[in-house]
């Protein structure tokens, strides 16, 4: 069942350089209790994804276009009150650094407290029953020391399990991770991976995934979305697209992946930069650096074509493999 | 013990800038001056009074003998004694320091409640027209010359309103029927203490016109820096995230991003202290307030060295403690510092 | 280098859009023609230069004088300008000699780091523990009442500031890639601090030298106010003020009113500049204003 669909979705910023447009048609769907990756190379617009559906954009950007569909409601019509109450309480998120994203200056207890405070009328004592709860849930030793400890005083994994914490305390029906390891090492990554598909299990939690890491998508992910320059150009399930990626650019990028057993000399890197943004794009955006490339793809600009169900791919190569 | 050794260091910094201090001001009253006996003399000296002089400072001694000296004398709180007035620096300076700060503390306090709130709203709304009204008047307050507003200030609330006095610390009346029993020197205290509430009002009243001219560079950099902190502040990474987890505007605005955007903002303090006195050193005159900033104009005029650098000491003395004072209860505020 | 031109023309492109620094620079330009012209600009220049004309004492301003006249009957229009000329080159030059002074101190503490620059960075705090115009009220007293005096007075207080700010500006650029690669490949200290150093820490100097000229202005006009600053019978707008004063509240407001408003005003206007400057050279500051 689609829990949240966004269609589209267009989204530009203003700045002394010009307008960049970072989103330029994004389209996915989240079904409910699937963990989905959003994947793609820095500047794909992945990141400005996550916080077009939480209504969290600079004050320099402009959605100009598109839906977001959440339980039937499109997001983006929301006045800022109705939206006010689906943040942290239906939708909430989880950022790259914990470091940042958890205020130095207060305590990991109180700052759950605050959530669980603007989000349910419970007396004091009720709330803290509800954080020490949450605090063990997420896995941190010691739920009742935990509650008076400042951020800088944890490690990094367990700050990022704080911040679930937190995000957890209104029981959302959606969390936004947007890139929750990067900031982390490699063994405690893996935790943290593990943590929100545990989560996901338990609590029926639908998650979207912000990555840069295919690694990670293999791992953790049921369903992913491959981003490239403002759009989706291949999305389905994350075992039909590992196994027989059909963009010339997820190929690229599964080629750059290490795998067992290859050494340094296999890895292809793609050739060319990401376009900016700032420039007009008529046809494909990767049409610049693609080694299939056709002389319609400076033109067209490649819909999503259906290859299997569930499996989707914008690339003219597969025009013709569509039926109806 | 990470607040005990932030302690110790900035204790150890503090100390070795006094000395630095203490050198520096040697060299400016001893090397730079062509002649620091003509200087200490006074204006159109007779010769035997500078060679009296000249005994009396060692100055036929090497430097470093007489920083030795200086030091020494420094060291057992002896300031010296002018060669204007004849005075004892101690005993002057004991009269008009707790003037000046008397006036310096209220225009700081002046500062802070009017700054500070008024740079949070203005950090908050970014671009709105109490914004711009407000960076005007921040703008305004720092670019007022203070002995300039100082005539203004008097020209409109004496002159044309007749609200406040013209100047001095106390009306006649008070200093004939009511008198202060000197304590401490800071009359609003010793009144109060006293229960001589007639006079603290007087005091009071004295007191207003000055403070808000000296306090207005200090609203000014008040504004500036809280304003320039908040809008740091509100683009964290952990205020997008408290929105994300649905706290309300209000929560954001004035618990979680006061704190801290306020932490730095503490740096106004020290800042608005040292504006303060050098405004008062400019315009204690021009309301015959009896402070060291009057002491030192009048020492100018009268060509009055010793005075001049002892009170230049002496006043950096105390910004270095307001300073030490700020840091250390910056470092208490702040679980980074105080906690590992 | 393509990007640098972008960045500069975008740069002067945001500052003109700022309309408070555009007014400000039109102010400052103006401000400074009538005090380089001045001779040419009043009838009165000889009473600009401080002569007196005791025919016409305290006049109220009117046609003839419409800034009035002083107690020695100076028109204070010639007044005004002739004081512009010591009053803006007063804190120019402040600036200007602090810069010369602190800039290259503060990128040898940069450059060298060490013990040098923690020796450097220790005497920059020792000049910053005095409360401002303290120690220049000192040094001026202590070197002679004089225009030039008071200028190198307060020089010599300002120079710590920009020292700091040099230092940081060249541990930023120290690290860069090209300056690791020109050492390694053993270009000369000299030829990397002039060349690759010096260009790249000169923008946000320049910036905080702009903001910083207006409140050298006050501080200037605040040393001549106590008499430490210009000497008659030539006057600065500090020196206006202070001789003004004793007159202010007994109706004759003119005389410390119109230099008060010089000072307020051009000071403003460095400080609109200054900031204007500072948003338009900086393009994260830019997204946040």
């Amino acid at each position: 069942m689609t829990l949240l669909k966004v269609e589209n979705l267009h989204v530009q910023f203003t700045t002394p350089f010009g307008i960049v447009r970072a989103l330029r048609g994004i389209d996915f769907e989240l079904d409910k209790g699937d963990i989905m990756g959003l994947v793609g190379e820095t500047g794909c617009g992945k990141s400005v994804t996550g916080r077009s559906i939480m209504r969290l954009l600079d004050e320099n950007a402009e959605v100009t276009e598109g839906r977001i569909i959440f339980n039937k409601t499109d997001l983006l019509r929301l006045s800022e009150r109705e939206m006010h109450a689906i943040r942290g309480d239906r939708i909430a998120m989880i950022f790259q650094d914990p470091a940042t994203a958890l205020n130095p200056l207060f305590t990991i207890g109180g700052q759950i407290n605050d959530v669980l405070r603007a989000h349910s009328p419970a007396p004091a004592a009720q709330r803290r029953k509800a954080t020490l709860e949450l605090l063990a849930s997420v896995g941190l030793p010691d739920p009742a020391q935990m509650m008076d400890v400042y951020p800088h005083q944890l490690s990094g994994g367990q700050q990022q399990r704080a911040m679930i914490a937190l995000s957890l305390a209104a029981e959302p029906e959606v969390i936004i991770a947007d890139e929750p390891t990067t900031a982390l090492d490699v063994t405690i990554q893996a935790q943290i991976l593990d943590l929100l598909r545990t989560l996901q299990r338990e609590r029926a939690i639908s998650v979207i995934l912000i990555t840069h890491d295919l690694g990670i998508v293999a791992e953790t992910c049921q369903k992913v979305a491959v981003l490239y320059a403002g759009r989706v150009v291949e999305q389905g399930a994350v075992a039909a697209i590992f196994a027989g990626p059909q963009h010339p650019y997820s190929r690229g990028l599964l080629a750059a992946l290490p795998r067992p057993g290859s050494r340094g000399t296999d890895l292809k890197v793609i050739p060319g930069n990401v376009p900016s943004g700032l420039e007009r794009i008529d046809g494909c955006a990767f049409a610049p650096r693609c080694e299939f490339v056709m002389e319609r793809c400076h033109r067209l600009q490649p819909p999503l074509f259906s290859l299997a169900a569930e499996h989707q791919a914008a690339c003219l190569l597969h025009e013709d493999r569509v039926h109806g | 013990m990470a607040f005990l050794s932030f302690l110790f260091r900035r204790l150890g910094l503090s100390l070795f800038v006094f000395v630095g201090v203490l050198i520096l001001t040697f060299i400016v009253s001893r090397v730079i001056p062509s002649n620091p006996a003509a200087l200490y003399a006074g204006a159109r000296p007779r010769p035997e009074q500078v060679q009296e002089i000249e005994k009396k400072l060692g100055l036929d001694k090497p430097l470093s003998e007489q920083f030795r000296v200086y030091v020494g004398d420094l060291l057992v709180g002896n300031l010296g004694e002018s060669y204007h007035s004849r005075r004892s620096i101690n005993t002057d300076l004991r009269l008009f320091l707790p003037a000046t700060l008397e006036l310096v503390i209220a225009a700081v306090l002046i500062a802070l409640v009017l700054g500070i709130p008024t740079g949070v709203l203005a950090g908050a709304y970014p671009r709105s027209p109490f914004d711009y009204a407000t960076r005007f008047a921040a703008v305004a307050g720092v670019s007022a010359p203070s002995f300039w507003l100082a005539l203004i200030a008097q020209f409109i609330f004496f002159s044309q309103l007749g609200w406040l006095p013209l100047g001095g610390r106390v009306s006649r009346d008070a200093t004939l029927f009511y008198p202060i029993a000197a304590q401490t020197g800071f009359y609003l205290i010793d009144a109060a203490v006293s229960g001589n509430w007639k006079a603290w009002l007087d005091a009071l009243h004295h007191l207003i016109l000055p403070a808000l001219v000296l306090s207005a560079y200090p609203v000014g950099i008040t504004i500036r820096m809280t304003q320039a902190s908040m809008l740091e502040v509100l683009s964290e990474t952990y205020i997008t995230a408290a929105r994300a987890a649905g706290l309300s505007r209000g929560v954001i605005l004035f618990k979680l991003a006061l704190k801290n955007a306020i932490m730095p903002a503490l740096t106004v303090v020290g800042l608005s202290f040292a504006y303060s006195i050098t405004g008062a050193f400019l315009v204690e005159t021009i309301f015959s307030w009896p402070g060291v900033g009057k002491y030192v104009t009048e020492a100018v005029l009268n060509v009055d060295f010793p005075v001049i650098i002892a009170v230049t000491l002496v006043v950096t003395l105390v910004y270095i403690l307001v300073n030490l004072l700020i840091d250390l209860m910056q470092a208490l505020l702040d679980p980074r510092v105080r906690l590992v | 280098m393509k990007a640098a031109r972008i960045e500069v023309g975008s740069s002067v492109w945001f500052l003109l859009r700022d309309r408070a620094a555009v007014v400000s620079m039109a102010f400052l330009i103006a401000v400074a023609l009538s005090a380089v012209f001045a001779p040419y600009l009043t009838p009165y220049a000889n009473q600009g230069r401080g002569e007196p004309e005791l025919t016409a004492k305290f006049k109220a301003p009117g046609i003839a004088h419409p800034f009035g006249t002083d107690g020695l009957g100076r028109d204070q229009v010639a007044r005004l300008m002739f004081g512009a000329r010591r009053s803006l080159s007063m804190g120019i030059l402040v600036v200007l000699a602090a810069i010369i002074i602190g800039a290259p101190i503060g990128m040898a503490a940069g450059y060298m780091g060490g013990w040098a620059d923690e020796a450097i960075m220790r005497i920059t705090d020792v000049f910053l523990a005095f409360p401002p115009l303290l120690l220049a009220i000192a040094i001026a007293a202590a070197l002679g009442a004089s225009y030039i005096n008071a200028v190198t007075a307060i020089a010599v207080t300002w120079w710590p500031w920009y020292a700091r700010l040099a230092r940081a500006q060249t541990l930023s650029v120290r690290e860069r890639a090209y300056i690791e690669a020109a050492r390694s490949i053993g270009v000369r200290d000299r030829v990397i601090i002039l060349r690759h150093i010096l260009p790249n820490i000169m923008t946000p100097i320049i910036v905080q030298g702009t903001l910083d000229v207006g409140t050298a202005i006050l501080v200037a006009a605040g040393l001549s106010f106590i008499g430490l600053g210009t000497q008659a019978p030539f006057a600065d707008w500090g020196v206006m003020i202070s001789d003004g004063r004793l007159f202010f509240l007994s109706g004759r407001w003119w005389m410390s009113t119109f230099p008060g408003l010089a000072i307020f005003l051009t000071a403003m206007a460095f400080n609109f500049l200054g900031d204007g400057v500072r948003v338009a050279a900086d393009p994260r500051l830019r997204r946040m204003l």
